[in-house]
């Protein structure tokens, strides 16, 4: 399918439905895990373990869930992100420990790189906290070979600027595949290349919290990891300390 | 004299899901069936030079190479030109532009959409192939 300027920059009539099917797509795959999972742990075969998988994966579809509707509302403007001074080093330590045991079910390893730890930013914890879960599920969903797989959640100062997201190991992301992910384009299941499951609503939700907290998601490239991330400006409450 | 057990079917699990693939493993286990399991085309085609299964059941969506493709290529060899094939999907066989006819040139035995598909449907499937 190709793509135009309008439709990358401007409203398309079928948005609404592209959104509705990728929100769909992402959430039938954890109830597929649960369903599949609850009938092996029924058939006799089935272990303390399985019964904690499926646990694990409803707690954070769960979880997702609430980002997404979290998002909603301040999409419709039932929720204003009023920006106030956050703690970076808390926000991210709170969501690798959300996200902790849904990576130990997919055999990855998450790693917090805080090269900012003091930093104070300006930005909503809740929204904050949001978009890095619903970006942490897309990766974690995507990125699925046989070795393990790195999450990355980082936090670097870049000059002025704190410049927060995800990033993983083996996969480079170019900024047109994550303009089909933000714009719902291409295959619901395969919108960054190379990917196998990328949950493309969890890219579009963070997208859109950023955007509501005056940043910008963007395709982050190092030699080793390739991900995500938003540059959040600092607190002038930081230059009184 | 000791008995000589049967030896297992080998299952060759073409899916990228990690959570889903350990759930097929064990309940195709739990039916007596050995499983490997690979996330995509490429890793598939080495791991069947390794050792040729009685039965692929793979996944059409698969990163890099899609399914298709992959059952492209392994027909093209003509020593895997017998491998029984089970398409289990997250793409209705309707929505995959894949005739029967298609489907049938390919090998594939059986297409089941995977979000109708339980494990049992599954084993059974396998079984009745073997």
């Amino acid at each position: 399918m190709r793509i135009t300027d309008n439709e990358l920059t401007g409203v398309d009539s079928s948005y609404d439905v592209r959104l509705f099917k990728a929100l769909a797509e992402d959430l039938r795959a954890p109830l597929l895990q649960i369903a599949r999972g609850s009938e092996l742990a029924n058939s006799g075969s089935g272990t303390a373990a399985d019964l904690k998988s499926i646990e694990t994966t409803a707690d954070a579809t769960l979880k997702l869930i609430d980002s997404y509707l979290f998002s909603t509302q301040v999409m419709l403007g039932q929720q204003k992100l009023e920006l106030e001074p956050v703690s970076v080093k808390a926000i991210m330590y709170d969501t690798a420990h959300y996200l902790d045991k849904m990576c130990k079910l997919y055999d990855q390893q998450i790693e917090l790189q805080i090269h900012a730890r003091n930093t104070l930013v300006m930005a909503h914890p809740q929204a904050m906290q949001a978009a890095l879960i619903s970006l942490a599920h897309s990766f974690i969903s995507s990125f699925q070979r046989t070795s393990p797989q790195q999450i990355i959640l980082t936090a670097q100062k870049t000059g002025y600027a704190t410049t927060t997201g995800i990033m993983t190991t083996g996969t480079k992301l170019s900024q047109q595949s994550l303009n089909k992910a933000r714009q719902l384009f291409g295959n619901i299941r395969q919108p960054l290349r190379q990917h196998t499951h990328a949950n493309m609503a969890g890219i579009y939700v963070a997208d859109s919290l950023f955007a509501a907290m005056q940043s910008t998601l963007k395709v982050k490239n190092e030699q080793q990891h390739s991900g995500l991330a938003a540059i959040l400006l600092p607190s002038q409450q930081l230059s009184l300390l | 004299m000791a008995k000589k057990t049967p030896a297992k079917h080998t299952i060759l699990l073409i899916e990228p899901d990690k959570v889903l693939a350990k759930t097929y493993v064990r309940a195709l286990a739990a039916a007596s069936f050995e499983t490997l399991v690979e996330p995509d085309a490429q890793a598939a085609i080495l791991a069947i030079d390794q050792k040729k299964p009685d039965v692929i059941i793979t996944e059409l969506q698969l990163a890099a190479h899609n399914g298709v493709e992959f059952l492209h290529e392994l027909r093209s060899y003509p020593e895997w030109q017998d491998i029984p094939v089970v398409v289990l999907s997250q793409v209705p066989q309707a929505e995959s532009g894949m005739s029967e006819q298609a489907a049938q040139k390919l090998g594939i035995k059986v297409y089941a959409y995977k979000y109708q598909t339980s494990l049992s449907d599954l084993t059974k499937i396998v079984a009745s192939i073997l």
